[in-house]
């Protein structure tokens, strides 16, 4: 990645929106040029997609919840924490019954798994653990933190590596 | 007795796990298996040696109960097999574990140390445990400290909506044990600021509230009391710590809680609220008479308390029927800035708080009209003289809490050692 990919970057992910001649015209450079690299980029996976940032507060949801997971290891368990974050994520993408989980990371430490989850009410909440979380076989325990506030309210872009370095000059 | 065993059986698998388990066998060993219980877990342990279960009949026999070493094997995450047995202590008689009924309360207390043995009593302490931890640390995040409370004093608290309170003898002197904590709560809130107790309230109910099946002469209560707080203050404080212990219970021990209660939401905050004169009214039109300046009866509270089926505030409660203790509305001197929450669906007042009196004459005038010695008040009258700050706090019932979230018939079943209304020879 060379100073012109981190340029685009940086613009796209102020404005997604802004079509390839207005980059050319913002960047001084030719617009097949900008055309060929995003299209780089999207080839190489540093672009993963364009979509719309919303407020998931508006969207019905009033609680966020970070939930964790222990899970069972050895011959009891069925399934790896890798296909139970994958189960968990595609049971609460297609079950309307089920609150949102936006992301499962496997993580280090005493717990296995951490569920960022977006709830609407405490009932939701309460089904979630009680009638789905406690009946995976694997998961042995779980402990629930509700977000108080959150920090910055629209998610921050993250900046290319490149960009901080030239900034911590 | 020592038996001392071991198992020679010839193995094909290989063996995955080997445990060593103290526990008791609880069924007479026969060619095959026998049953043993761990903890809140009963298994079912296989033997293959006859010369085995023949000694293990020896000693297992009567029905009495026998703590046994065992190491044991699973293959392949199969079957329990047991490949030692050694016997640490044999019971003299067979446990009677028939009166472990709450339906007949006096003979189940006097039971208690059995109950505790059976995993129905194993899980619902676990769950306490629970909720208790669940509160520990919400509160100290709220910046509240913990206090070690007092057992008796020269005066408890006199507003006990019909109950006694329990005396004793000090260098000659009468005591009391504590009813309830409310003039430690207020002395140490004025000092420190935030800060709670885990306090045993002591109060010799009538015999005849054995039967709403929620009260106990000796209970625990999560006491807390805020310097400079409001009513509002501790209502919202209240509602959190209520939904944080639910959602930490259904987070921890979700099996447990589906296994007792499995329909069970957690509240969403705020809490619905309704003065005390729409309980008033909400009773008389359930069937229940209620008085307009006095308590709510027992069947109203629990009429009331059938009618909803999220947990709910009662506030300003009459003045003349409360504690001294309470600060009169100042805009309506009949009615106090206080509050209890009710649970729902028959489960009645599990909190009940407000903010405190704290100015000498005021309490004086109270404890006047109350008729109550006051030399017995003097250290707290003492206390108000030096200054004491307004201060709100609550006391939470925490038999009460585990048996909304267990759906438990009988608070008495929500503690180790109960002591029913009207039961005597309770340990």
């Amino acid at each position: 990645m060379d100073e012109l990919d981190v340029k685009i970057i940086k613009a796209l992910q102020e404005n997604a929106r802004l079509k390839a001649s207005e980059l050319a015209r913002i960047l001084k450079r030719p617009r097949s040029t900008i055309l060929q690299r995003m299209e780089k980029l999207k080839d190489e996976g540093v672009i993963l997609g364009y979509s719309a940032v919303v407020n998931p507060w508006k969207l019905g949801y009033n609680y966020l919840a970070y939930i964790m997971l222990r899970i069972r290891r050895g011959i009891y368990a069925r399934l790896d924490q890798v296909q139970i974050a994958k189960k968990i994520l595609e049971d609460t993408s297609t079950r309307k019954d089920l609150p949102y989980v936006e992301e499962a990371s496997i993580v280090t430490g005493t717990y296995d798994i951490m569920l960022k989850v977006w709830i609407h009410d405490w009932a939701e909440l309460s089904k979630f653990l009680l009638n789905y979380l406690s009946k995976i076989e694997e998961v042995a325990s779980t402990e629930t933190f509700m977000v108080l506030q959150k920090l910055p309210e629209k998610p921050k872009p993250i900046p290319p590596r490149g960009d901080i370095i030239e900034q911590g000059k | 007795m020592l038996v001392s065993l071991f198992f020679k059986s010839l193995r094909l698998f290989t063996v995955l796990v080997v445990h060593e388990i103290l526990g008791w066998i609880t069924s007479t060993p026969r060619v095959g298996s026998f049953r043993v219980r761990v903890g809140d877990r009963e298994v079912r342990v296989k033997v293959r040696d006859p010369q085995v279960v023949k000694l293990l009949q020896e000693s297992v026999s009567d029905g009495v109960e026998v703590l046994a070493k065992l190491k044991v094997s699973n293959l392949n995450g199969g079957s329990i097999v047991a490949e030692d047995v050694r016997v640490v202590h044999r019971g003299m008689v067979s446990p009677p574990y028939e009166d472990v009924d709450p339906s007949v309360p006096a003979a189940f207390a006097k039971r208690s140390y059995l109950a505790i043995r059976l995993p129905r009593y194993q899980k619902i302490l676990k769950v306490q445990h629970i909720i208790l931890k669940s509160a520990r640390r919400f509160l100290e995040e709220e910046g509240f400290i913990e206090l070690l409370p007092p057992v008796i004093s020269t005066a408890s608290d006199p507003g006990l909506r019909g109950a006694q309170k329990l005396k004793t003898v000090l260098y000659g002197r009468e005591y009391e044990l504590m009813s309830s904590i409310i003039m430690f709560k207020q002395v140490t809130a004025s000092a420190l600021g935030k800060v709670y107790f885990i306090a045993k309230n002591v109060r010799e109910e009538p015999p005849e509230n054995a039967a709403t099946w929620r009260h106990l002469v000796e209970f625990t209560q999560l006491d807390l009391e805020q310097a400079g707080a409001s009513m509002e203050d501790m209502m919202r404080l209240g509602e959190r710590l209520i939904s944080r212990i639910c959602v930490d219970v259904l987070s921890e021990a979700g099996s447990i809680v589906r296994e007792f209660n499995p329909g069970l939401e957690c509240p969403t905050p705020p809490f619905k609220r309704i003065t005390f004169r729409e309980a008033v009214q909400l009773a008389r039109s359930l069937g229940e008479p209620t008085p307009d300046y006095g308590e709510l009866t027992q069947k109203g509270e629990e009429a009331i308390s059938k009618h909803f089926s999220e947990p709910f505030w009662i506030v300003n409660f009459p003045s003349a029927s409360r504690g001294f203790y309470y600060l009169k509305d100042p805009q309506d001197p009949r009615y106090n800035r206080d509050f209890n929450l009710i649970l729902p669906g028959g489960f009645g007042e599990v909190i009940d708080g407000g903010e405190r009196e704290y100015r000498y004459e005021e309490v004086l005038a109270r404890l006047n009209e109350l008729g109550e010695d006051l030399s017995k008040y003097a250290w707290f009258l003492d206390a108000l003289k030096v200054g004491l700050a307004p201060s709100a706090g609550f006391g939470l019932g925490i038999e009460r809490l585990t048996r909304y979230i267990l759906n438990l018939r009988y608070v008495w079943e929500a503690t180790a050692f109960p002591k029913p209304p009207g039961v005597t020879d309770a340990p």
